[in-house]
């Protein structure tokens, strides 16, 4: 290596061009060589001459175990001193990854979703960063990732990467990975309806060596806090994961000490090898078969759209090939595109999840799957377009491939866990941003987004917003913790409203109202960035419903606190009580989509929102009839839907069932299903449309079209899409305005 | 033998026929999109998903909008079992959701040697 310190200026022409041939691309932009692969990577000749020895697995059980009481260790330690709201909520990971940076080992707790999207930054580190001087990987370096298209989920979450060595030679890689959320975007909190473009999305952190020697360096931490509106959160959970780094560096060279680095790199790489295998396996064991679902995202988090995305799961043999074609074209200007290496990520977690819940989570249990896209669709979109909210389309993949797996396992002779349907799949979560009591700049995100309730499974119902989609041991946060540290209080909280679950033979988990009240002088403001409130977001199964949509209603233009104070029995914590009675006099009720831009709310405004139920599983009509009765009774449901929906009669009074008329009420309604009910033919013949409604922009194929839908834009080949440039949603309404103004002003005759 | 694709719907792999699990109804090749051989009523989905909000009032009433979407309910046309809801836009074809390979099916459930496993043996299994 060229390690001389001689300014190029003073070289001779030569020298200089040819270190400029050597050493210039104009840019380490992504690299689709790495970020288009998410197979196990070959073994290098080091794993390969350790494992053709033959493998012990009684000592690698060993090591195993101590390398996951250590990632388990340093979660705690994380967990405990990060100032991130999400990340104290547990979301966020540890993980350790071969040298080539395949995981193969994350915390127990958290989010695994971090940890397995992140061989791609390490690949894109040993590709680009080993051999240049400028960079190198040095024993003691620490790389932190926030940019998304570099490799993660998305870019509020920030990951520090630290290289192992032994005897000078890079064995391994430990990750802290966690949702951080202030990155200095347009919005606060990284993520928001507002971020039209890719350069709104703030800081983008193609990896960085923000750690030398194992210490921060002080210039670069500078920058990265005086580019967000949390300088204090950036310095603190930059320590908490780089100590969590150094813990799990000093217990992997334990391990190298005690167990010999042939075995701990023998380990690493073999369990990284029983997950591919173990995934493969379990594919080839299941009845080859095709499972389709479409979704639709309602809105484009400025205007209301259907974009659709369509998943096709194809199992053949010990493969399956997951087919997004017929998605929805990318949008220029709205923040909903996701990646592809997002769309791949939320299969795995849902694998590991939902499907086969006994096998780790990492990218390798689905090696034995392949991708099928549309290039410049919002399942696989240009780096053009921005992707704050990713984890809209990529929730929806996560729910695709959970309903796909339940169809596919129903009819198998092995199964690994029980069927059910869909989970909910939404960040229905409020973010903030502003100006604290105690005089701090913020923007992050309430800890609700992980109160998502869970789907209705085969034999039990769902559970009330229990965990999110994406992560089974994670927390939604205590409310006065928040109401401590932030300008509101939580005015209603965690109260559920009847009918938010998917109804079915077993019903969906519900979930929660909150309602957030402004206290303070201080400038201080919220906005929601979440689908379905149109169109519901997660769906049942076999014949189950799916949860209804929500909205994000306000309460404006009077202080509440005085209200409470003077007359409290004019406020009820319910929201479907203050926007119905309306008993606060000259204050403003409005409901809204739950895609609401950041705005300023004065103190003593009311800002409420919902979190989403879980899909509904069976024939509504198979329900126990005293389950429906408990559902009443716990506020589940409304009377309208056990009498009419459930057929269940009952004295209203006492709730005491009438068994027979029970019986006679669903044998009607199942007699009038046979009379309203029309045959295939006749329903294709007067139902099918041969084009979508003109109601609401569509966007993507339309009953298998091979053009797909483009909004105002027309149709297009998916090789030959417009760019999909839509208009600034108050552009239009005063356009609408200012014609209805000019009709008003013209002379009349 | 007789195989459970769905909480409803049976194959009978010999036959290879769909058959309606709780009335024994034969619905129809099992080659085919099973949807063909059901009833289907489009049902507006506020019939199901009661507004918490009064939608008089309020755009935004916390209940589908029958505008953008539709329910379609598909029935055993001998029992009127509910077999399968399909939450989707007015004037779309019904989704051919599930399309099992049926050789592969009857190769996995009798394999090589023919003898049978008991499909809902193993859907009870996971139900306890
Ligand atoms: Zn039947």
């Amino acid at each position: 290596m060229n390690t001389t310190l001689a300014n190029p200026d003073t070289s001779d022409e030569k020298a200089l061009v040819d270190r400029f041939l050597s050493k210039n691309r104009a840019f380490l932009g992504p690299d689709p060589e790495i970020q288009r692969n998410h197979h196990v990577a070959p073994r290098t000749s080091r794993e390969e001459e350790i494992l053709s020895a033959g493998i012990d697995s009684n000592l690698y059980a060993e090591i195993r175990s101590g390398l996951r009481a250590s990632l388990d260790e340093t979660f705690k330690i994380a967990e405990m001193t990060v100032a991130s709201p999400a990340a104290q909520c547990a979301d966020m990971s540890t993980g350790y990854f071969t040298a080539s940076g395949d995981l193969s080992l994350a915390s127990t707790r958290g989010v695994a979703g971090f940890t397995v999207s992140l061989h791609y930054p390490i690949r894109f580190i040993r590709k680009y960063f080993e051999t240049d001087e400028t960079v190198g990987i040095n024993e003691g370096d620490g790389f932190l990732l926030n940019d998304a298209h570099y490799g993660g989920i998305h870019s509020p979450d920030q990951h520090l990467f630290m290289p192992i060595f032994d005897d000078g030679v890079i064995v391994s890689w430990c990750v802290c990975a966690m949702h951080e959320g202030e990155i200095g975007a347009r919005v606060p909190g990284g993520m928001g309806p507002m971020i039209e473009s890719p350069w709104d999305e703030g800081l983008r952190g193609s990896p960085i060596k923000m750690v030398e020697n194992y210490a921060l360096k002080t210039d670069l931490v500078t920058f990265m806090q005086n580019s967000c509106r949390e300088p204090q959160t950036m310095l603190a959970d930059l320590k908490a994961r780089l100590a969590a780094c150094c813990r799990m560096e000093r217990r992997a060279k334990e391990h190298i000490a005690r167990y010999g680095v042939d075995s701990v790199v023998g380990f690493l790489r073999s369990n990284v090898e029983y997950m591919r295998d173990e995934g493969r396996r379990r594919i080839a064991e299941l009845p080859d078969g095709t499972v389709r679902t479409q979704f639709y995202i309602d809105d484009t988090m400025r205007e209301p759209a259907l974009m659709k995305i369509m998943y096709c799961f194809t199992v053949k043999g010990d493969k399956v090939i997951v087919d997004l074609r017929g998605s929805s074209p990318e949008l220029f200007n709205r923040p909903i595109n996701s990646l592809l290496s997002t769309q791949v990520l939320g299969v795995a977690i849902t694998l590991a999840h939902h499907i086969w819940p006994d096998m780790p989570c990492a990218q390798a249990i689905i090696d034995c799957f392949e991708f099928i896209t549309d290039p410049g669709t919002i399942a696989d979109c240009s780096n053009e377009v921005p992707v704050a909210l990713c984890i809209q389309p990529m929730f929806k993949i996560m729910t695709a491939a959970e309903l796909a797996f339940a169809k596919l396992y129903f009819g198998a002779p092995v199964k690994y866990g029980k069927t059910k349907a869909g989970w909910f799949n939404q960040p229905a979560a409020i973010i903030y941003g502003g100006v604290t009591q105690h005089q701090d700049s913020c923007g992050n995100m309430c800890g609700d987004l992980n109160g998502m309730a869970g789907g209705a499974k085969c034999d039990e119902d769902g559970e009330h917003s229990i965990a999110p989609c994406f992560g089974a041991n994670v927390d939604i946060g205590e409310s006065e913790e928040a109401e401590e540290q932030l300008p509101f209080i939580y005015a209603i909280s965690k109260r559920i409203w009847p009918g938010n679950c998917g109804f079915g033979k077993f019903r969906g988990g519900a979930a929660y109202e909150y309602g957030l009240m402004r206290y303070g002088e201080q400038p201080f403001g919220f906005q929601t960035f979440t689908g379905g409130s149109y169109f519901p977001s997660t769906f049942g199964l076999f014949g189950g419903y799916a949860c209804p949509t929500y909205g994000t209603v306000r309460v404006r233009g009077k202080n509440l606190f005085k209200v409470m104070k003077e007359t409290p029995e004019l406020f009820q914590a319910s929201m479907a009580s203050i926007m119905n009675d309306r008993l606060i006099e000259d204050a403003e009720y409005s409901s809204h989509s739950m895609a609401v831009a950041f705005e300023l709310y004065p103190e003593g405004e009311l800002f409420m929102t919902s979190q989403g139920g879980g899909g509904g599983y069976g024939d509504v009509l198979d329900r126990d009839p005293n389950l429906v009765i408990k559902d009443l009774e716990e506020g589940l449901i409304r009377e309208e839907t056990a009498m009419d929906l459930y057929g269940v009669v009952y004295d209203p009074d006492t709730y005491a069932i009438d068994d027979a008329a029970t019986v006679e009420r669903r044998k009607s309604i199942l007699k009038g299903r046979l009379a309203k009910g029309v045959s295939w033919d006749e329903f294709m013949a007067t139902r099918v449309k041969p084009e979508p409604p003109a109601t609401v922009p569509f966007f993507g194929s339309w009953n298998n079209s091979e053009e797909l839908y483009c909004g105002p834009f027309g149709k297009a080949l998916p090789s030959a899409l417009p760019p999909i440039i839509l208009p600034d949603p108050k552009d239009v309404e005063i356009q609408q305005l200012k014609a209805k103004l000019a009709s008003l002003e013209a002379p009349r005759n | 033998m007789k195989v459970l694709a769905t909480e409803y719907l049976r194959v009978d792999l010999q036959e290879e026929m769909w058959e309606c699990d709780r009335c024994d109804h034969v619905l129809g090749p099992a080659r085919e999109n099973y949807k063909r051989f059901l009833l289907i009523h489009d049902r507006n989905p506020r019939e199901v998903h009661h507004p918490l909000l009064d939608p008089e009032r309020y755009r935004f009433c916390f209940s589908p909008d029958p505008e953008v979407c539709v329910i379609y309910e598909f029935y055993c046309p001998h029992c009127g079992l509910m077999m399968d809801v399909e939450y989707t836009v007015p004037g779309h074809a019904p989704l051919h959701d599930l399309e099992l390979d049926i050789d592969s099916l009857k190769e996995k459930w009798c394999g090589a040697t023919g003898v049978e496993n008991d499909s809902t043996a193993n859907t009870a299994a996971f139900r306890s």
